[in-house]
């Protein structure tokens, strides 16, 4: 659970967050994608209820489900981001909108689905290994 | 301080409560797409999505996706509230409300 005063600390700075300990957290982000907005959601985070495995990097590593929940069902663009450098020097990447197979039941969506997002955050790490921080988590 | 109420809240607001079948339907939907194992019986007292043990953030998006698709409607963002998803009477009449119209 983040603590208050970093949850403090990333609202001053983004604006608008919310964590995963909000009870509206999934119903507060498909209000914001039905209304035509954007939502920054961290693929590589451990945070999440739901959970799957799958191999990233060679390694067995638990992915949440809810973002492939929310994609199958407000049907929204996925894009790529990759934040680089450090909060003094840093640049913003944007990939390819990802080809999102619209499978229609909820597993079948998240085995249709999750190779691509585990390979794009795979390659953003191959690519820049010095900048993910998370090496410790594996 | 509340939020203020849009116009079609203040409009299914002013209806009167959900026709008992939508409001069973509604249920059952919440039975179905959430695969609760719950008794009839039980279900039939369900009034609110609070009530049932493990429903969390995800499972009132997924329940709202099922009420979409059942009454062929999108609910407006703005009702996209817990407070209004989880009273299943007041989304009884607000579906009732938009069938209407």
């Amino acid at each position: 659970m983040l603590a208050p005063r970093r949850m403090e600390f990333l609202q001053a700075i983004i604006g608008e967050s919310v964590s995963i300990q909000d009870p509206e957290c999934a119903l507060k982000i498909l209000r914001r994608l039905r209304s035509g907005g954007l939502v920054n959601i961290h693929f590589d985070g451990q945070s999440g209820t739901r959970t799957t495995p799958w191999s990233f990097l060679g390694t067995p590593r638990h992915f949440s489900t809810g973002i492939f929940d929310l994609v199958r069902l407000s049907e929204c663009a996925v894009v790529p981001m990759l934040c680089l450098g450090r909060s003094s020097a840093f640049r913003i990447e944007f990939g390819a909108v990802l080809d999102i197979v619209r499978a229609a039941g909820r597993d079948e969506f998240l085995r249709a689905n999750l190779p691509a997002f585990v390979e794009t955050i795979e390659k953003q790490i191959m690519d820049y290994p010095e900048e993910w921080e998370q090496w410790m988590s594996l | 301080m509340d939020e203020p109420l849009s116009g079609s809240e203040e409009a299914m607001m002013r209806e009167p409560p959900g026709r008992p079948d939508v409001l069973r339907r509604i249920q059952t939907l919440l039975v179905e797409s959430l695969q609760l194992n719950l008794p009839e019986h039980e279900l039939r007292g369900v009034t609110r999505l609070s009530e049932i043990a493990g429903v969390d953030s995800m499972a009132a998006v997924v329940f709202v996706a099922a009420v979409e698709k059942e009454f062929d409607m999108v609910i407006e963002p703005e009702l996209l509230r817990l407070d209004f998803i989880e009273d299943l009477p007041r989304l009884a009449a607000y579906v009732e409300a938009r069938h209407r119209v």
